[in-house]
């Protein structure tokens, strides 16, 4: 369901830009690019979760014939993370996690750079590891980052130096427990979210080159925010970022592992003992599972009082966050996952505490959905288990307490533009909620909804070139999602070009105008308004060009196909070709046009309230719906159907936000329902491969349909916002509600594997034969 | 001819080439083509035979190039996705309808999923769905969920057989 329109490029289902790079096998990604007299590197990881360092010993692994450089942690003593500058480029007398980098070497070839790695001898002494986020919360417990307190950081959130918490988060608002005294009926329930990992087809990749003679950095990697690693490179090594310059081709899928740097500290701090020559790092697929970023586990505990109608008065809500040996983008996730735990209701009196927890183990990054999925896990699974005891339907619940247009969010901010009630309805109907199901299955339908990135900018470049061909330059990468494509369509839009004659470049920090990130679903709404403004600020130009030469009044100009015409006079026109070179008797340059962008209004989070005008650009707003079927004999869950709605504000291209949902919606099936990481009692993890983490394939996927609802935000570029996360939000929720409409087995806990299902079968009929 | 350093020259045939490389025993076929033969095309995603990015077809039939040693290819009919067909013309319609259906996202696992679909095809002109789906079981893909990529061989089987 999208909206015709008269626009020329938005909102039609045009063909990838990449697809034929892609599909003839000639996309370049990190890995292939090779470079004259590149090394390669090879990584020497702790096998011990938590332990000082107390010898080194690289002298049979330097002998080893073509290798060229090995540095530890003392050759590179740079921390970095933009949020909490706590994680050093290689370990310096510490190791946090099983598989943290403690040496690192360049050599000719892969063989000399593994032969050496298995010469190199560490010495540990090893500490207790501290595993359990609640063990890492007691005052007894080791502290991981025993200098917390002296790291450098992002001032928007609140460390506890000397605890093992990096960030505890407030929210404070309304007469909590006014409420729950006046409450109907209050619920009290615990949710657990599993750890997995992105598993992105490409792994990890950097190639690093310093040159001493001009004191240039050049990496290029597998990285979803060029502006934000170079910024962050820069920062640790205390250099202008002038002189660290990123380039990211394309990417092998991010879904945020590659937000933020990763291996990139590796590959520079070789870089920097090379001489001048460049140092390839790509990750193994054990690497990529072990020592790149997870998803940590989530421990949610909700409170929620009711009304007997069903009005969700008051939540309380403690969330802790297992972040992993280093912050990484934990303390933010925290607060914006924590803040989310309200899902989309309108409650007027909220307590939440978020805990952001060092633990040893591998270190939490964005993951798509950024917390939603784990909040809305407990959110949605206690919006079903409250409708049931009220004897309400799941989904007349939902329309009595969703946020609409003047009502306000957790963090006090007022929204319009809601497309909530819209996805809802638009969702019950696909998912014919008011059918009833044949015996032994399950239906479910839930709504959730997730903030962008805030404040947060975008600037974008689009070069009118001597032919009269299009250039956009953005820092937006290209990892999947389809960001040339839909930022080509607007700049052709904006500007009146056809969409044949506008290309996108890759992102380059030393040619690409600075953008906060590729992530959090903003590049469409932030960087689309960047390019938006950009082309028409080209187009004014052009215009005012064309006046002089068509001896035509502005007003009376238009432009399209890459032409300027004289409105009502289809012969008097100029081609962009003609309008782009330097003309005698008009005095006008090479056209070149500007965009930046930045939503207006935004502030931080209070610290002590969780309270802000604004907090975010847009809200994605999704409702999903699942139909399963329970084997009550192996407790095999088979999701016969998803249904998944989505505001998209306008949608661009129809196709690429299709093809977005089914993604994210069979990559939340499979989180739900198959993957897992695993690890034993020493913090190593048992299944860094994927013959042994499940998931999905071709055979696993169930049928899905893609539903778009258009409720145009006010801000957005053609009425646009973005939509990546939103189909991975709600899913597990979804499934576990679904598993107890056809079982009448609540589970708690993720995932919703066989053995979890029968095992929660099977403690249902003993608490039944045992109540007979 | 072995060196002292364990390397050997041998000729591969690559989408009708032959091309000369060095290569020790131990040495798999992915990095071979990778980086001796230019075959970008043939992806790295797992270096274990679980994720089906480095397909190729071997005689016709789909192998996993980071398994295979490169000295085991001696003699056999290596494709690539470069072999499957060139830009802008002479695509295979599997690619046509891949572009059309909108079945490349990242674009990383696309080459391997190409080659077994060929294969499958070459075998089985009219697969059923569920045969599509069965094939591309060992080709992992994190970004479409397979939705658009099992329409789209759908639709090339059936542009073929015209």
């Amino acid at each position: 369901m999208t909206t015709e329109t008269a626009y020329q490029s938005v909102g039609k289902r045009v063909p990838r830009l990449d697809a034929l790079e892609k599909v003839t096998g000639r996309a370049l990604f990190t890995a292939d690019i090779e470079l004259p007299r590149m090394l390669v590197a090879r990584v020497v990881r702790s096998p011990l979760a938590h332990a000082l360092i107390k010898g080194i010993d690289v002298s049979a692994a330097r002998r080893v014939a073509g290798v060229r450089a090995i540095v530890t942690g003392r050759d590179a003593p740079y921390l970095y993370n933009m949020a909490l500058r706590d994680q050093p480029f290689l370990t310096i007398e510490r190791v946090r996690y099983v598989g943290e980098p403690v040496v690192a070497i360049a050599a000719e070839d892969e063989d000399a750079a593994a032969e050496a790695a298995e010469l190199v001898r560490v010495e540990y002494e090893p500490l207790p590891a501290v595993l359990d986020p609640f063990a890492a919360m007691r005052p007894e417990a080791p502290l991981i980052h025993p200098r917390l307190g002296e790291y450098a950081r992002d001032p928007s959130f609140t460390p506890l130096p000397g605890t093992n918490i990096c960030n505890h988060f407030k929210l404070r608002k309304g007469d909590v427990e006014a409420a729950f005294r006046a409450a109907h009926e209050v619920f009290e329930d615990s949710y657990y979210s599993h750890p997995i990992q992105h598993c992105p087809l490409e792994p990890h990749a950097a190639i690093a080159q310093y040159e001493p003679a001009s004191g240039q950095l050049t990496v290029w990697c597998s990285n979803q925010s060029p502006w934000f690693a170079a910024d962050d490179l820069a920062a640790a090594l205390g250099w202008p970022v002038h002189r660290v310059r990123v380039v990211c081709p394309y990417l092998g899928g991010g879904f945020g592992s590659k937000h933020g740097l990763k291996v990139e500290p590796v590959a520079v701090a070789l870089a920097l003992h090379t001489d001048g020559r460049p140092v390839k790092l790509v990750c193994s697929r054990e690497e990529e599972f072990s020592a790149t970023v997870v998803r940590g586990a989530v421990h949610i505990r909700l409170r929620t009082a009711v009304t007997r109608e069903g009005a969700i008065i008051a939540r309380q809500a403690e969330v802790v966050w297992d972040t992993g040996a280093y912050a990484d983008v934990g303390p933010l996730l925290c607060r914006n996952g924590s803040y989310s735990v309200t899902g989309p209701y309108r409650i007027p009196n909220q307590w939440i505490d978020g805990y952001c927890v060092y633990t040893n183990k591998l270190v939490t990054g964005a993951f798509r959905g950024y917390g939603i999925m784990e909040m809305a896990f407990a959110y949605e699974s206690q919006m079903d288990s409250i409708a049931r005891a009220l004897g309400i339907d799941p989904v007349e619940m939902r329309r009595r307490n969703l946020i609409k247009d003047g009502d306000e969010t957790a963090t006090g901010e007022v929204l319009y533009n809601v497309g909530l009630k819209a996805a809802l309805e638009a969702c019950a109907r696909a998912m014919e909620w008011e059918r009833p199901r044949p015996p032994g299955r399950g239906k479910a339908i839930v709504t959730t909804a997730k903030s962008s990135v805030a404040p947060s900018g975008s600037a974008a470049f689009v070069r009118l070139n001597d032919d009269g061909t299009v250039t956009v330059m953005v820092s937006t990468t290209e990892m999947g999602q389809g960001s040339r494509t839909v930022m080509a369509q607007m700049a052709a839009e904006a500007l009146g070009a056809r969409l044949e004659d506008v290309q996108v470049l890759a992102a380059d920090t030393l040619f690409t105008p600075p953008d906060r990130s590729t992530s959090s679903s903003r590049s469409t709404f932030h960087m689309g308004n960047a390019v938006v403004q950009a082309a028409r600020d080209a187009r004014e130009q052009l215009i005012k060009k064309a006046s002089a030469l068509l001896e035509a009044h502005p007003d009376d100009l238009e432009v399209r196909e890459s032409r300027v015409f004289v409105k009502g006079v289809p012969d008097r026109y100029l081609t962009f070709r003609e309008l782009a070179a330097v003309r005698p008797g008009v005095d006008m340059g090479p056209i070149l046009g500007r965009g930046s962008f930045v939503p207006a209004g935004a502030r931080p989070l209070d610290l002590e309230t969780g309270q802000s005008p604004r907090i975010t650009a847009f809200w994605l707003y999704t409702s999903q719906g699942v139909e399963v079927e329970v084997d009550r004999e192996t407790g095999k869950v088979r999701v016969l159907r998803v249904v998944s709605v989505h505001d998209a504000g306008r949608s661009i291209n129809p196709d690429a936000c299709e093809a977005q949902i089914e993604g994210g919606v069979a990559q939340a099936c499979s989180a739900a329902l198959l993957e897992e990481l695993v690890l034993d009692e020493e913090g190593r993890l048992l299944n860094p491969a994927f013959g042994d983490y499940l998931l999905a394939t071709s055979k696993d996927v169930p049928p899905i349909s893609p539903v778009i609802v258009e409720v145009p935000h006010a801000e957005g570029p053609y009425g646009a916002k973005g939509l990546g996360e939103g189909p991975t939000t709600g899913i597990a929720a979804a499934l576990a509600n679904a598993i107890e409409d056809a079982t009448g087995v609540r589970i708690r806990e993720l995932p919703l594997t066989p053995e979890r299902v029968l095992r929660a079968l099977k403690e249902k009929e003993r608490s039944r034969e045992e109540a007979t | 001819m072995t060196s002292p350093s364990g390397r050997q020259l041998i000729t591969l045939r690559v989408d009708g080439e032959e091309v000369e490389v060095t290569v020790r025993p131990h040495h798999f076929l992915v990095d071979v083509l990778r980086q001796q033969v230019g075959r970008i095309g043939v992806k790295e995603g797992c270096e274990s035979a679980s994720c089906g990015a480095c397909t190729v077809l071997l005689d016709g039939v789909p192998v996993l190039s980071c398994l295979l040693l490169a000295m085991d290819a001696v003699g056999r009919e290596i494709t690539t996705v470069a072999g499957l067909g060139r830009p802008p013309d002479g695509l295979h319609p599997l690619q046509e309808a891949f572009i059309k259906h909108h079945a490349v996202q990242c674009g990383f696992c696309t080459p391997g999923i190409l080659l077994v679909a060929r294969a499958l095809l070459e075998e089985n002109a009219s697969p059923t769905e569920e045969e599509v789906r069965q094939a591309l079981a060992g080709n992992l893909c994190r970004c479409t969920g397979y939705v658009r990529i099992v329409r789209a061989v759908l639709e090339a089987a059936a542009l073929q057989r015209r």
